[in-house]
C-alpha cells in the first residue's frame, strides 16, 4: 500500500451536514441572535435594533446584578459537587447490579423524570411545608409539638431541590464511564493489596474523569440559568440570575437588556469552563477520554 | 350494494340531515377564530353563551401575560395572526396605540357591530382605549386584588386587617406571603406605608418603599408565583393571609375554607382587561360579534356568578342582587375606598431593580 493520504469517496460533508445545521440553527443561530438583541433598546412599543452599550453598563454600574451571578455560580457549584456526592456511589452501585435488578434500578432512577420539572419541584411542598409530610409525621410521634418552620423555603431547599431535579444528568455519564471499566483492573489492584479508597483514587476515578466532568459540567450549566426552583423553594429570598433574566421577558418587556444579562452569563460560564478547563482536564470530556 | 345504489342512498341521507338541522352540520357552518385571552374568562359552563350566540368558535390559545401578548402582536405578521385579544388595558395602552397615529397595533372598531359597548359601568368609560375619535379597545372584565386572609386565624373587623399593613405588621410574621410580582408587592407595600398614588413614585420614594420591604422580608413565609401555588398556601394552612386575587377567594370558598378577602382603606388595587382586534385580523366580523357579546348581560352573568370575577357591563351589575353586588365588589364605589388603577409605574426597570434588591437582601 502507498503512503498516500486515503482520498474520501463521495461527498463527506454531505454526512456531516445534518449535525452542522443543527448546530448552526439551534446553537449558534439563538446566540448570535441573543448577543446582537443585547445592544438593542426596549421601550414600551417593542424592542428596536440599534447599537449601543447602554444594556452593558446598566450591568457594572448597579452591584445587584453581580451579587445575583456570584450567588447564582456558588449554588450552582455547591448543587454540582453535592449531586457528584451523591450520583457516584448511586452510579457505581447500578454497575455492581447484574440481570433485572439492573434494570428495575435504571427504570426506578428515570421515572421521576417522566414527570415536568414543575411537578418535581412542587412536590416538596407537601413533603417539607408547615403541615407537610415530615412535620405531620414528627407531630405524630411526638418529637416536636409545633410545626418546624425551616425545611422549606431557604437556601437549603434550593440546593434540594436543584440537586433532585438535576440528579439525573450526573448519575447516567458516570455510571456510563464506569460501566466500561474493565472489572479485572479492580480486581488486580485488590489482590495486590490496594485498599478501597486506594481503588476509588487511583483505578476508579481517573477511569471514569469524563463521565464525571460531563456530569458536573451539565448539572452546573443548568443549575446556573435555574429559575424555577429558587422561586418555588427559595422563599422571599429565592432569587437568582437566571430570575432577573426572566423578568425582563416575562414582566417587562425588557427583551434587550434581557439579552445583556443572558449574554453576560453565557459569556461569564465559558470564561469559567475555559480557565478550569486545562486544570480538570476538560478535553477529555470531547475526546472521550483519550487524551 | 352497487355503486350507484350507494351514491344515491347517501345523497338522499346528506340531503335529509341538511334539512333536519342536524347538529354536526350546524356546526360545519361555524367559523372558527384565533384568540389569546386567559381561559378565566371562558370557562366550560360560559363558553357555549358566547358561541352559541355568535355562531362563531374561539380557540383561545395560552395567556401568559400582557407583556407575552404585545410581543405575540409586534413579532413579524403578529397583527395578522390573531381576531381576537383580552389583556390588561393600562398595560396595552401604549404599546396598542404606537408612538404616533398610523402606528396602532389594533383596528378602529367599528362601534355600530358592538351595540352593547355602550352600557358600560360609568368607572370604565373613559377606560376605553381611544384616539382621534376612534375606539381600539373596550374593557370587558374587571376585578380588584386585595388580601385574602383566614377569617379563623384573623379578626374580620379589626382596623388592621382591612389594610395592607396586615401583610407587614409583625403580629403575623411568617403566616403571610406576598406575590412574587415586583409591579404589585412594590404597590401594595407603598400603599402600606401611606402612598395613596403608587405608580406615581420617585426614586427617592421607591428606594423608602425597598428599604422598607427589606426589613419586612423576614415577615413573609414566601413568595408565590403560580394561582395554584397560592391557593395551595392557603389551603394547606401554610399562610394565614396573602396577596390574591378574586378568583383565589372564590375557590377556597367552594373549598370549605372560612376565607374572605379585605377591603384595604390605604387603597384597593382595581385593574380591568380590554378586548381589542389585532389590525389585520383574518375574521374581524366575527371578532366583533364576539366582543359584542363579551359586552352583553348573559355573559356577565354567567361569568361574574362562575368565576366570581365582575364585567363591566352595567346591565349586569343591574341584574344581580344586592346581595350579590356587595360580596362580589360591585359596590366598590360605596365603599369611600381609595382605587389605584393598575398602571404602568414611571420606570418598570428600577421597580424590578428595587424587587431583586429585596429578594437579594
Amino acid at each position: 500500500m502507498s503512503g498516500s493520504a486515503v482520498k474520501p469517496i463521495g461527498w463527506p460533508w454531505l454526512l456531516a451536514a445534518p449535525a452542522v445545521l443543527w448546530l448552526v440553527v439551534f446553537g449558534l443561530a439563538p446566540l448570535v441572535f441573543m448577543v446582537a438583541m443585547s445592544f438593542w433598546k426596549s421601550t414600551i412599543f417593542g424592542t428596536r435594533p440599534d447599537f449601543q452599550f447602554g444594556n452593558y453598563v446598566r450591568q457594572v454600574a448597579e452591584p445587584l446584578y453581580g451579587t445575583l451571578l456570584l450567588k447564582s455560580l456558588r449554588i450552582a457549584a455547591v448543587s454540582t459537587l453535592i449531586a457528584l456526592l451523591v450520583s457516584y456511589p448511586l452510579a457505581y452501585f447500578l454497575t455492581r447490579l447484574r440481570g433485572v435488578w439492573k434494570s428495575v434500578f435504571i427504570i426506578g432512577l428515570f421515572m421521576p423524570f417522566w414527570t415536568s420539572y414543575v411537578v418535581r419541584t412542587f412536590v416538596w411542598l407537601p413533603i417539607l411545608g408547615r403541615t407537610g409530610a415530615i412535620n405531620a409525621a414528627l407531630l405524630s410521634l411526638g418529637v416536636i409539638d409545633q410545626p418546624i418552620d425551616w425545611l422549606i423555603y431557604n437556601e437549603g431547599t434550593v440546593y434540594l431541590g436543584l440537586v433532585y431535579v438535576y440528579t439525573l444528568f450526573m448519575v447516567l455519564p458516570i455510571y456510563l464511564s464506569l460501566d466500561r471499566i474493565d472489572p479485572r483492573l479492580v480486581e488486580a489492584a485488590v489482590d495486590l493489596g490496594a485498599r478501597p479508597w486506594s481503588v476509588l483514587w487511583r483505578i476508579l476515578l481517573p477511569l471514569s474523569w469524563p463521565g464525571v466532568l460531563s456530569g458536573c459540567i451539565m448539572v452546573f450549566l443548568l443549575g446556573v440559568g435555574a429559575y424555577v426552583t429558587p422561586r418555588l423553594l427559595g422563599g422571599p429570598s429565592g432569587i437568582m440570575y437566571g430570575n432577573m433574566i426572566a423578568d425582563q421577558f416575562l414582566n417587562n418587556s425588557n427583551w434587550a437588556f434581557g439579552a445583556a444579562l443572558g449574554s453576560t452569563l453565557v459569556l461569564v460560564v465559558v470564561f469559567l469552563l475555559l480557565t478550569t478547563g486545562r486544570w480538570i482536564g476538560i478535553r477529555q470530556v470531547f475526546t472521550g477520554g483519550r487524551f | 350494494m352497487k355503486r350507484r345504489a350507494f351514491l344515491k342512498h347517501t345523497g338522499q341521507a346528506l340531503g335529509a340531515a341538511a334539512f333536519a338541522g342536524l347538529p354536526g352540520l350546524t356546526l360545519a357552518q361555524q367559523k372558527t377564530i384565533t384568540a389569546v385571552f386567559a381561559g378565566v374568562i371562558l370557562p366550560d359552563k360560559v363558553r357555549p353563551i358566547v358561541e352559541n350566540a355568535t355562531n362563531v368558535k374561539l380557540n383561545n390559545l395560552p395567556y401568559v401575560s400582557p407583556t407575552d401578548t404585545v410581543a405575540k402582536l409586534t413579532a413579524p405578521g403578529g397583527t395578522s395572526r390573531y381576531d381576537f385579544m383580552v389583556s390588561v388595558t393600562n398595560f396595552m395602552r401604549g404599546p396598542l396605540l404606537g408612538e404616533r397615529e398610523g402606528q396602532e397595533l389594533a383596528m378602529a372598531l367599528d362601534m355600530s357591530k358592538i351595540p352593547n359597548a355602550a352600557k358600560l359601568l360609568p368607572l370604565f368609560r373613559d377606560e376605553t382605549i381611544r384616539r382621534a375619535g376612534k375606539t381600539y379597545a373596550v374593557p370587558i372584565f374587571w376585578g380588584y386584588d386585595s388580601v385574602v386572609y383566614d377569617r379563623k386565624k384573623i379578626p374580620e373587623d379589626a382596623a388592621l386587617t382591612q389594610s395592607w399593613k396586615v401583610l407587614f405588621d409583625d403580629k403575623y410574621a411568617g403566616r403571610v406571603a406576598l406575590r412574587d410580582d415586583a409591579h404589585q408587592s412594590i404597590a401594595v407595600a407603598s400603599m402600606a406605608m401611606g402612598h395613596k398614588k403608587p405608580f406615581e413614585m420617585d426614586t427617592k420614594d421607591l428606594a423608602e418603599v425597598t428599604k422598607f420591604l427589606i426589613a419586612k422580608k423576614k415577615n413573609f413565609r414566601t413568595l408565590w408565583t403560580q394561582f395554584g401555588e397560592a391557593v395551595n398556601l392557603m389551603s394547606s394552612g401554610e399562610v394565614d393571609a396573602m396577596y390574591g386575587w378574586i378568583v383565589m377567594r372564590a375557590v377556597l370558598q367552594r373549598r370549605g375554607l372560612d376565607v374572605t378577602n379585605n377591603w384595604p382603606t390605604d387603597g384597593l388595587l382595581f385593574w380591568n382587561q380590554a378586548a381589542f382586534i389585532p389590525k389585520n385580523a383574518p375574521n374581524p366580523n366575527e371578532a366583533h360579534a364576539v366582543l359584542n357579546a363579551m359586552c352583553g348581560v348573559d355573559y356577565g352573568l354567567a361569568l361574574t356568578r362562575e368565576t366570581e370575577y365582575l364585567v363591566t357591563s352595567a346591565g349586569t351589575a343591574a341584574a344581580l342582587s344586592a346581595n350579590e353586588r356587595r360580596k362580589l365588589g360591585y359596590d366598590i364605589l360605596e365603599r369611600k375606598l381609595n382605587l389605584v388603577p393598575l398602571a404602568w409605574p414611571r420606570s418598570m426597570d428600577a421597580w424590578i431593580e428595587a424587587w431583586g434588591k429585596v429578594k437579594a437582601a
